[in-house]
């Protein structure tokens, strides 16, 4: 008979919840949470507190559905790489925009249908700099 | 006042009440057995070793201020301080050490549970899954319809 094999303080979820306090949360989304299935599940919410960024607007139909699933675990989304070259305000409302960019308007409308859906509003919108290619948006969607 | 703590392998430790008390589940202990003081407190997950070295972390941080709230100890948001006498006492191999977390842990000394956890942060803190896996032999545990879903997820959230 076989003793039983004495249980590694990295096999017990409360012990990993510890360690992961002192792992910023980026060492915990690309190397901690991927290295077993315990240790995603003890990752889970560091993973889903992280805005979603969103690659390839708007020209990716396939993503749609993951995307609305996402938003409701995140609630916030972040946009990357939008083409265009107009200027912006750094920090706008859903209302004040009437800029003719087409991107623009049209990444607007989908947020909107996206918000309705989800029955979320965008409550800030933040431009880090003026929009051009590569351009990080965060709108914040919140219930 | 005295308290006596017995090891899983029977040894037997004396110490200071107050000093016992940092281990939350000792200090509860005490208060529903008060009357009864003659028998020593048995630890069952704890051998003689790192019972003797939580007491001896105990002893050094008998007067430190008490943190209840876990939150305090996020690191986020405070790094915990480490003393000298701290750092000393963390150069230790990795197996003590994981000894010392799983001691700290089933008796709930929490400042040295941290401690422990945080030498274990470091240790992973620069390392792939793969390097992960192989130093502390855990398996790779993901059935290929989650790896998908992982690589599928990096796609999206990579920065």
């Amino acid at each position: 008979m076989t003793t039983p094999r004495k249980l590694s303080p990295l096999e017990i979820p409360e012990v990993l919840e510890v360690i992961f306090t002192h792992l910023s949360p980026h060492s915990i989304r690309i190397h901690a949470s991927l290295v077993c299935r315990l240790w995603y599940r003890v990752a889970a919410p560091t993973r889903r507190s992280r805005p979603l960024v969103w690659q390839r607007y708007p020209d990716d139909a396939n993503m749609q559905p993951a995307l609305r699933k996402r938003l409701q675990e995140t609630k916030a989304l972040t946009i990357k790489r939008l083409k265009t070259l107009w200027p912006l305000p750094r920090h706008i409302s859903s209302t004040t925009i009437c800029d003719d960019t087409p991107s623009w308007v049209e990444l607007i409308k989908q947020l909107t249908a996206i918000s309705e859906v989800h029955q979320l509003q965008i409550t800030e919108l933040t431009i880090l700099q003026q929009l051009q290619r590569d351009t990080l948006v965060f709108p914040i969607l919140t219930i | 006042m005295k308290v006596t703590l017995e090891s899983s392998d029977g040894q037997v430790f004396t110490v200071d009440k107050e000093v016992a008390e940092l281990s939350v589940i000792i200090k509860e202990m005490l208060v529903i057995e008060q009357a009864n003081q003659d028998h020593p407190i048995p630890l069952l997950n704890v051998g003689a070793v790192e019972l003797a070295k939580v007491i001896e972390y105990c002893e050094h941080h008998r007067n430190d201020p008490t943190i209840d709230d876990d939150e305090d100890y996020d690191s986020r948001k405070k790094p915990i301080e480490m003393d000298d006498w701290d750092k000393q006492f963390t150069i230790v191999n990795k197996e003590m050490m994981f000894e010392l977390i799983l001691a700290a842990n089933s008796m709930q000394v929490k400042p040295l549970l941290h401690l422990g956890c945080r030498y274990a942060a470091d240790i992973v803190k620069r390392m792939s899954p793969t390097e992960i896996r192989d130093l502390f032999q855990i398996d790779d545990d993901f059935t290929p319809e989650e790896q998908d879903k992982i690589e599928w997820e990096k796609q999206w959230t990579k920065l």
